[in-house]
């Protein structure tokens, strides 16, 4: 279908190397008009599909970063009471009636918009992303519901606020923690996994485009074997894109005799001391002459 | 093959969905809705395409994800409705067939099998037979070892899974509102009397934040847990699955991470990992040198004033009782509680007069929070109690 293959081309363009089902589960979140939730290990490349999205489309981009304790206030708005306080203040003995006061520090001027609220109320459609959704308290979760079925936000002072333009949504999870049916059912689905061989050489060829073809290979084909090893944290594709910045850095121009390099770059992929000390000088070996595998 | 009228494709598609129903997917009217939506563009006419459509609107998590392509093809492989008419008559062999495996392959048991296997769990755990006692009770209440029928552990094995999410339902839950009010919140005080000119009509108080517990498992898999490990296991994955913040480690002559292969559902190095394990199961119990392990390699990244750590271990160990005071100590100045719970404790025959607890764990039990059994469901049941610890 020609609009996939637009939208793979447009968001190669802008850096982002995605499959046919990614872009047609892109394609139809923009069609129905619903949330993308995009589930997957971390570093396999969720939040980088909103941000080209936005920047595909020269949309805002707004983001809300999960963790525990995050409340609906920190999301969606706060008044900034030292002003109003302050405003209080300085009308102290003026002719200001009361509500004339109470309308004029509960205005627009003394909103302090948070990043839902930003989303729903920008003059042009923008990208909002709420990424690691599954750090958040089940409170929270529960909250966005409403917001993601109806996209409108109701302050007490000034009234239920309608989206101009609904924003597109995407939600991204690193699967620590279940997600409820509830928000499950209001968002389409697609789960990322990390990229094979040729797509990750793709990648490569597009964040760093100077890299040697042949050390290109070898770096993806060590990174593939890497991942099917039993490893705490295994490497994604950052991990990978940081490796191959670090050995052209250094001069590295094959893979095959270099475990010096390797050695002194692994820092790049193995990110804790129970990997680091799985990789011995023989294992090492072993990985880039491929025999593990 | 997909059908080329449209008429023939929209009766084709419901069956489709019924047929998906029928797998454990759910359904709903939005569901709907949007695959006719779909069924109006031009995605009908690429089969891959949509097929990538369809998986995006009826998935909802990674394992229906894996599955759908599977039973995608499998429906609109064949142009005739053989399959589905097959799936009516036989429901409960289609939908064990894609997922159930031997060996440790139970790791990828979907949620809807379980809940078909166990009825109506939450009542039957809960259930007080007045007639006599149903066999859900009888079996909740019979140790683990004297469970010999496969059709049996596969009920308990549900039952396992099921406790775990309901331990994570009810320690969310909120409990009676607390007559005391603490101290005054100025800020939100203040805040709160603007509109008032300042003047404090409206009080409000702090409010004591709860701070969720994280949990860290160590498991025993040395031949003398052999008949409860397999159980641990499935549940600590339950509460894996439940718990954002939860770690587990296994243990027999050494000490292994396994936190990440019980949270990979349905995967091969889940599988790969627990059969490395089992390489060791036969061999003799270390805990004091796990435990050393433990805090070396893992206790910094894993333990902090949150945690409650929960060890399954019937409390053999072929070292010191020194040695393992020592390792629960350092264990104990970094966590909020330590639990141990040992299977045998609960052992009641008469031939078991006097229970097989070895020094080791006489040594280490002042030291405990919470030293309870775990050898039927009924008790793994009151293990909620260690999960509700503050």
């Amino acid at each position: 279908m020609r609009e996939i293959e637009a939208l793979q081309q447009q968001m190669a363009k802008n850096g982002y190397i995605a499959e046919t089902e990614l872009a047609t589960a892109i394609h139809l979140a923009e069609q129905l008009q619903r949330p993308l939730l995009l589930e997957g290990d971390a570093g396999v490349g969720k939040t980088a599909v909103a941000e080209a999205l936005a920047s595909m489309n020269d949309r805002q981009f707004v983001r809300l970063q999960c963790y525990e304790g995050l409340d609906a206030s920190a999301a969606l708005y706060e008044w900034n009471y030292q002003r109003q306080l302050m405003a209080i203040k300085l009308r102290e003995g003026g002719s200001m009636d009361a509500n004339q006061l109470e309308a004029e520090i509960f205005s627009d001027d003394y909103l302090l918009p948070r990043p839902l609220l930003t989303a729903i109320t920008t003059a042009e459609p923008c990208v909002l992303l709420i990424d690691e959704i599954d750090r958040a308290d089940d409170e929270f979760e529960a909250f966005l519901l409403e917001i993601l079925a109806e996209f409108q936000i109701t302050i007490p002072e000034l009234g239920t606020i309608t989206a101009r333009h609904k924003p597109a949504v995407i939600l991204t999870s690193n699967a620590t923690r279940d997600l409820s049916d509830a928000l499950r059912r209001r968002c389409l689905y697609h789960f990322v996994n990390f990229p094979d061989r040729e797509k990750e050489l793709k990648i490569l060829h597009s964040r760093l485009p100077d890299l040697e073809l042949h050390l290109a290979g070898s770096i993806v084909e060590f990174v593939q074997r890497l991942r099917s090893e039993h490893l705490k944290k295994v490497p994604g594709v950052a991990e990978t894109l940081d490796w191959a910045a670090a050995l052209t850095h250094i001069g590295t121009t094959e893979l095959a005799n270099a475990l010096p390099d390797i050695e002194a770059t692994l820092g790049c992929l193995l990110k804790t001391r129970a990997d680091r000390e799985l990789a011995t000088r023989e294992w090492l070996t072993e990985m880039v002459s491929g025999k593990s595998a | 093959m997909i059908p080329a009228s449209p008429q023939a494709q929209i009766q084709r598609t419901q069956l489709f969905l019924r047929f998906m129903r029928q797998q454990g997917y759910a359904i709903s009217a939005s569901e709907l809705h949007q695959t006719h939506l779909i069924g109006c563009t031009e995605l009908l006419q690429d089969r891959l395409l949509y097929r990538a459509a369809l998986r995006t609107i009826l998935c909802r998590n990674k394992s229906e994800w894996i599955n759908f392509n599977l039973l995608f093809d499998r429906f609109w492989g064949s142009p005739d409705t053989s399959a589905i008419d097959e799936a009516d008559e036989q429901p409960d062999q289609m939908s064990g067939g894609n997922t159930q495996a031997a060996g440790l392959a139970y790791f990828s048991e979907s949620l809807a099998e379980n809940e078909m296997l166990l009825g109506n769990p939450d009542e039957e755990l809960d259930s007080h037979t007045a007639g006599g006692a149903s066999d859900t009770r009888v079996l909740s209440q019979r140790d683990f070892r004297f469970v010999f029928k496969a059709a049996e552990m596969r009920r308990i094995e549900a039952m396992v899974d099921h406790l775990a999410r309901r331990i994570s339902r009810r320690s969310r839950r909120r409990l009676e509102t607390s007559r005391q009010r603490g101290q005054l919140d100025l800020r939100r005080t203040s805040h709160a009397n603007l509109r008032h000119g300042g003047w404090p009509f409206v009080l409000n108080y702090r409010r004591r934040r709860r701070t969720p517990s994280r949990f860290v498992l160590i498991m025993d898999v040395s031949q003398s847990m052999e008949i409860y490990s397999y159980l641990f296991l499935r549940f600590a994955r339950g509460l894996l699955q439940a718990f954002s913040d939860t770690d587990a480690f296994a243990f027999h002559t050494e000490l292994v991470a396994i936190g990440q292969e019980l949270k990979e559902k349905s995967s091969a190095r889940l599988e790969a990992k627990l059969r490395n394990l089992s390489s060791g199961w036969l061999g003799g119990t270390r805990i004091s040198e796990s435990l050393t392990t433990f805090n070396q390699r893992h206790a910094t990244s894993t333990l902090d004033r949150n945690t409650i750590l929960m060890i399954f271990s019937d409390g053999y160990d072929s070292g010191e009782p020194e040695d393992l005071v020592e390792q629960i100590q350092l264990i104990k100045a970094r966590v909020r509680r330590v639990v141990w719970v040992n299977p045998l404790l609960g052992r009641a025959s008469p031939d078991d007069e006097e229970l097989p607890i070895e020094r080791c764990i006489r040594a280490v039990e002042p030291l405990l929070d919470l030293y309870t059994s775990a050898h039927n469901l009924a008790s793994l049941k009151n293990l909620e109690a260690a999960f509700a610890l503050r």
